[in-house]
């Protein structure tokens, strides 16, 4: 196996190349690397039969099933639709990897520094139900996680730019706490905001008990 | 040389559809356009669902699970790549949860001599090959695993993966490298026996 580079990077392409993805000039460079390398081909053969390999056995498990189910089956989640809400926030599986050890953290600064006396008895709400929370009162602070650290000053304007009023920075500048500006904002309208912007990774909701 | 290449992308004709119903559940919450796209996709996704499980029930579950998450995300859709690629990407971490549930009841495939062709069966060398790599396919780790299936089964161009792994492009490439060199070392497992059964 001595690829050189530029018949790696061939090699990397034969995938694109056998499922058609490559421009005429792309296809034109692989088929002439192809002819003087019998190493390219003998790849090629090689991703052509596993290729082969899964679609007959699909076709093969296809033909197989006996069971012929003519229902769309869409009846199965139609009455479950009214009973979902749109969801503001990003994937949950995009923020597991994130929210984990942002989890561990946020338990970490409460054990060090301790809820504040005002919110001695927060709840803390999963990361999905934000914009759940119409009654702006219920809200002790949020939680927000910023995708860098920002200075002071940006982190104020970030804020304030979502009608949020500042009130701690902690953890390496990447967590803000703040509060609404208005006890009658509402809550899925500043949720609809942050989701904009970029700068924030998550919020979490930390509940007046 | 191959000459018989599939057509690139074949699923864009159907993409303008798609997105027209995307959009429509998007901004009116409309069910006469999900049902509708319910049903486009159910031929796709659930053969590709069925890659990983055998399990008819786990993969309609899958299939529900992936669409209700449409119905709910469908505002998130920002017509940038193709719609299929976007709900795709939300079917692959649905079929990875699937892949790791399908792993705790113990039923996933591990790769052993049993799991192997039979020899002694008479079956053509072709059929022994297909039949030990999708074996052999079905033991890859999950995340190598989809890949593979995404790139070979479904026909998607290496870009068009990285969007539906949410991840670069080098490290798709790294995958189908590493589950190319496991599927090879497997197929030269299977055509010299004598030696590898020596060196266990």
């Amino acid at each position: 196996m001595s690829q050189t580079i530029e018949s790696a990077a061939i090699a990397a392409r034969l995938a694109d190349y056998l499922n058609g993805h490559l421009s005429p000039s792309e296809r034109a460079d692989v088929e002439r690397a192809l002819e003087g390398d019998p190493e390219l081909r003998e790849q090629l053969q090689f991703e052509t039969q596993v290729q082969a390999a899964l679609r007959a056995d699909s076709a093969a498990a296809e033909a197989a099933r006996t069971t012929v189910n003519n229902s769309s089956g869409f009846a199965a989640i139609a009455d479950r639709l009214d009973a979902r809400r749109t969801r503001w926030l990003p994937d949950i599986d995009w923020l597991r990897p994130v929210a984990v050890p942002a989890f561990a953290l946020m338990v970490g600064l409460l054990v060090f520094w301790g809820p504040t006396e005002e919110h001695a008895d927060v709840q803390v709400n999963t990361f999905e139900t934000l914009s759940d929370k119409t009654a702006p009162a219920q809200v002790a602070h949020l939680q927000i996680l910023l995708a860098e650290p920002l200075s002071t000053a940006v982190a104020i304007e970030l804020l304030a730019a979502h009608s949020l009023e500042y009130r701690a920075n902690q953890s390496a500048d990447l967590l803000l706490i703040a509060t609404p500006v208005s006890q009658t904002a509402k809550l899925a309208t500043i949720a609809s905001a942050l989701e904009s912007d970029a700068r924030v990774k998550f919020v979490k909701v930390i509940e007046s008990p | 040389m191959p000459t018989n290449l599939p057509a690139a992308s074949d699923g864009d004709s159907r993409d303008p559809v798609d997105r027209e119903l995307l959009l429509r559940i998007a901004a009116d919450r409309d069910k006469a356009a999900m049902e509708a796209l319910y049903v486009r996709f159910k031929p796709r996704l659930t053969p590709f669902l069925r890659r990983l499980s055998a399990d008819d029930t786990l993969i309609e579950e899958a299939f529900n699970d992936v669409m209700l998450k449409v119905w709910d995300k469908a505002h998130q859709y920002q017509a940038r790549s193709k719609a299929s690629s976007w709900i795709f990407s939300i079917a692959y971490r649905v079929a990875l949860r699937m892949a790791k549930k399908q792993h705790r009841r113990n039923d996933h495939i591990e790769l052993h001599g049993d799991d192997l062709p039979d020899a002694a069966v008479d079956t053509s060398q072709e059929d022994d090959i297909n039949a030990t790599l999708v074996a052999a396919v079905k033991a890859l780790p999950a995340k190598h695993r989809i890949v593979v299936e995404l790139c070979y089964f479904e026909g998607y161009s290496l870009q068009e993966i990285a969007a539906i792994a949410r991840c670069p492009v080098n490290t798709i490439k790294t995958r189908l490298h590493n589950a190319r060199k496991k599927l090879r070392g497997l197929l030269e497992e299977v055509a010299s026996p004598t030696v590898t059964n020596g060196a266990r």
